[in-house]
């Protein structure tokens, strides 16, 4: 039970992450407007509409939480890392997402008006305190000011490579038109900056890290660059970072709809790769351990967000494939 | 023509889409000197015209090879082999502190390359140009689309290029001295 419990906290991350990452996509469109917005706009409101699923999906370790967070049990009570404390902040984020998905579902339609930069800054603090108390607390020796930019960058990642494949999929065997390939290449371009901002964050950590060189810091590379666990890190950098990377800098990638799918299921792979890596050798730190219970988890969240996702989006997905 | 020589003919068009296809017109009978002026962009136009993929992207490549291959190795050779310092017992040669300004120098010495090459390529900067000296082409900056084209091209001449154009139903077909 304790094993399906850590691979659920994995597996409902990396789901959960998509959906917050539209919503918070969604709000930055408000800001900014343009027609990469307006194309993944149906793609955004799907996502933004998993979230009272995913927030149900959250009883499972509120439940288990015991058996999840190594400091659970204790017996000496910290001021921030305690059941009550942790559970009465859970509550709160998804007040605070659920409320602003409420108020920015219209900005994920035609008319690009919601919360905008407040909303934006909530989102902001919310998902920052999350991934501390879901992910970082794993460790509880772990600290690092930079982890809830890291996920928010993730997060940005995670749901503009998922819109970017449910946008170009169905057009992959079109002839598109000049305007849809200025589109595509529009994405491809923004796919890019996610690609480069979240890298860039998930260097500087452990740059500083690196660099500082303290023992109560190093503790969580130590147990992500030793004893096997750097294969999936070697991994994530070579595959979650340059491959897609130099593939985005070809324009005949970011033109072609087949090209541009495959890239963004690419991209998404990965990202359970590296949240994998990121939460997992809390639990083991003596060695990667691979179980069937993590295939499991992975794909019973995953059925549930698919199902909320492909019901809100499939009407648009259907509506590209016919124009063709 | 009256003893002067001509640089090339301009046609003038009222429409983007009558420019497009005049362009596609004399590229496809075999004009290769060519270009075309439009008040804004016009969606398939630099097809049109035949326009080349341009090798700007191989410049910056090169400048990115250069700044980051040149920023690594400026430290390398601070850090390693000029004045070694001992910074709490890491090796001198701290290839990780080296990444951000390798990183941004690639990023510099890349869009110097951009900029440069793009001015180069372009013939840029280029204070005059024949068709200047038509008074009609003022309105390219306004309203009216036009196709040059060059006498330097080799199927080019003057008789023949201007009967061409004709057929192409411009508002106007002028010459344009060198």
């Amino acid at each position: 039970m304790t094993r399906f419990l850590q691979a659920y906290l994995t597996a409902y991350v990396y789901w959960l992450l998509i959906s917050l990452g539209c919503l918070g996509i969604a709000m930055m469109r408000t800001l900014t407007g343009g027609r990469w917005g307006k194309a993944i706009a149906p793609a955004l409101a799907a996502g933004i509409r998993t979230l009272p699923a995913m927030a149900l999906l959250f009883l499972p370790i509120a439940v288990g939480l015991g058996r999840i967070f190594p400091w659970a049990p204790a017996e000496h009570r910290w001021f921030y890392l305690n059941v009550p404390f942790f559970l009465g902040r859970a509550a709160l984020y998804f007040i605070v997402w659920l409320w602003l998905a409420w108020k920015a579902l219209p900005a994920a339609g035609d008319d690009p008006a919601g919360p905008g930069g407040f909303g934006l800054v909530l989102w902001s603090f919310a998902v920052t305190f999350a991934s501390v108390d879901w992910m970082l607390s794993t460790d509880p020796q772990a600290h690092s000011t930079i982890f809830g930019l890291i996920v928010i960058a993730g997060a940005g990642l995670s749901a503009y490579a998922a819109c970017t494949l449910t946008i170009c999929w169905p057009l992959r065997e079109r002839e598109l038109t000049g305007p849809e390939r200025d589109v595509l290449n529009d994405l491809g371009n923004l796919m890019l900056a996610f690609l480069m901002l979240w890298a860039y964050t998930e260097f500087s950590q452990w740059l500083i890290i690196w660099s500082g060189d303290l023992p109560n810091e190093i503790s969580w590379y130590l147990a992500r660059a030793r004893r096997g666990w750097e294969i999936p890190g070697y991994f994530v950098i070579a595959f979650g970072f340059f491959a897609p990377f130099f593939a985005l800098l070809f324009r005949d990638v970011k033109r072609r709809a087949a090209a541009l799918a495959t890239l963004a299921a690419c991209v998404l792979a990965v990202r359970w790769l590296d949240l994998y890596w990121t939460i997992m050798p809390s639990f083991f730190p003596q060695a990667p351990s691979p179980d069937w219970r993590d295939l499991l988890a992975f794909v019973s969240v995953g059925a549930v967000w698919s199902a909320s996702y492909l019901r809100a989006a499939g009407p648009a997905i259907r509506s590209r494939e016919k124009t063709s | 023509m009256n003893g002067q020589r001509t640089a090339g003919l301009l046609a003038e068009f009222e429409k983007p889409e009558e420019v497009v296809a005049a362009a596609r017109a004399a590229y496809g009978a075999g004009y290769r000197r060519l270009d075309a002026f439009t008040p804004y962009p016009v969606e398939h136009l630099s097809e049109a015209i035949g326009f080349p993929r341009d090798s700007v992207a191989a410049f910056v490549l090169a400048g990115g090879l250069v700044g980051g291959a040149g920023g690594y190795l400026l430290q390398y050779w601070a850090a390693v082999l000029s004045y070694p310092l001992n910074v709490g017992g890491r090796p001198f040669h701290s290839w990780p502190s080296f990444i951000p300004v390798t990183f941004e120098l690639t990023v510099l010495i890349g869009s110097l390359f951009a900029v440069a090459s793009f001015m180069l390529l372009n013939g840029l900067p280029r204070p005059h140009h024949p068709v200047f000296e038509e008074p009609a082409f003022k309105r390219a900056s306004r309203d009216r689309f036009f196709l040059y084209l060059e006498a330097a091209d080799p199927l080019f001449d003057e008789a023949g290029a201007r009967s061409f154009l004709q057929g192409l139903k411009p508002l106007g077909v002028y010459a344009v001295p060198a």
